[in-house]
């Protein structure tokens, strides 16, 4: 990459200080790439674009580098959110012409492709697939959900709405994503969800010291469904 | 977009030990549980109540294999397997039963009838079968 250097030597004034300094490139979405090839006229035979990059720079590079900037920014965003719009459905599943009607509770994950009418409670992740319909309050600790809910979702953790998702109902978690092309309709409350997670956490760590969470009993009951104490 | 789980190819619905179901439970494709499951079980196809399952209720399917623990009638279209791991109290309505030698039961078996539409106590009385 021999005419890579020589370029930034002749273009040193209109360069950033740190441009000679720098290290050859570690990868190839770099910001300074990007104003780099707006900059050489023919990006793709680089065997002799110094010349004539010298005379057009000037005027070119502050595009360049709002453009770098650009393309900075939604990389960055999408690297934030990942963990939290995608976690991984895991499992057992139950099949689409499942049918529960009454109440349901396990601690280990699931994927939900059939029908309950009823409430779930769950300590684990729960993920309530594209065939899967629920009419009636769930409690998990991270809730994805991709098909039809009727009630209130609580989770400890996260509560994540793709965009197949129909919700009608509450959301109250720490965490929630609604994914674009989702339905909903319904209240978030994540201050609350969040305070009352934060109590419950400090309760498991240390089991003797309850007397701290009195005031967010009501908090913890929405949480924990009826059965928390167990 | 498509159903990212691929569940309709899977037909086995797999209802783990941490579950603990209450209320009716009815499905069309095979279910195993190893779960805890009260209320009733109807309209599924294969029914396994896996080694670690507990039923208590009224099961109702094609086929049906007791691994575990069932307190209950079953009633299944064609048969029923007790294996020997089996502990049941109930009674059993099939066209064909099949007890595993080991398997605890407690409880009449019916086969008079072809389909299994008739409760258990209503026919001939009880043909008490006491195998354990």
């Amino acid at each position: 990459m021999a005419w890579f250097k020589n370029t930034a030597g002749e273009n040193a004034p209109m360069s950033s200080p740190s441009f000679d300094k720098r290290t050859p490139r570690e990868t190839f979405p770099d910001p300074r790439l990007a104003e780099f090839d707006l900059k050489s006229p023919l990006p793709g035979t680089p065997a002799a674009p110094a010349p004539r990059a010298t005379t057009t720079a000037p005027v070119e590079a502050k595009p360049a580098e709002l453009k770098a900037a650009d393309v900075k920014s939604p990389e960055v965003k999408s690297a934030d959110l990942k963990p939290i719009a995608e976690p991984k459905p895991t499992g057992s599943v139950f099949g689409p012409t499942l049918r529960f009607k009454g109440e349901l509770r396990a601690d280990e994950d699931f994927v939900m492709q059939g029908r309950i009418e009823g409430s779930i409670h769950h300590t684990q992740n729960l993920t309530i697939g594209t065939d899967g319909v629920v009419k009636g309050d769930s409690r998990a600790r991270n809730i994805i959900v991709d098909g039809t809910i009727d009630g209130d979702l609580y989770a400890l953790e996260s509560i994540c709405i793709r965009p197949t998702a129909k919700v009608q109902g509450n959301l109250m978690a720490p965490r929630v994503s609604i994914a674009d092309g989702a339905s909903f309709n319904g209240k978030i409350d994540m201050a609350t969800a969040a305070r009352a997670a934060r109590s419950i956490a400090d309760r498991q760590s240390s089991p003797s010291h309850d007397s701290a969470a009195v005031e967010d009993t009501v908090v913890e009951k929405m949480l924990m469904g009826g059965g928390a104490a167990e | 977009m498509s159903n990212p789980y691929n569940t309709l190819k899977e037909r086995t619905s797999i209802l783990g030990p941490t579950i603990k179901f209450k209320g009716e439970l009815s499905s069309e494709e095979d279910l195993v549980i190893n779960g805890k499951i009260e209320g009733s079980i109807t309209r599924t196809q294969k029914l396994t109540i896996g080694r670690e399952g507990s039923v208590n209720a009224n099961v109702e399917a094609t086929l049906v294999v007791i691994e575990g623990t069932i307190e209950g009638d079953v009633r299944a279209e064609k048969s029923v397997s007790v294996t020997e791991t089996a502990l049941m109290t109930g009674n059993i309505t099939a066209p064909s039963v099949m007890i595993q030698q080991g398997a605890k039961f407690n409880g009449s078996v019916d086969m008079s009838d072809g389909k299994a539409g008739k409760a258990p106590a209503s026919g001939s009385g009880s043909r008490a079968t006491n195998a354990s």
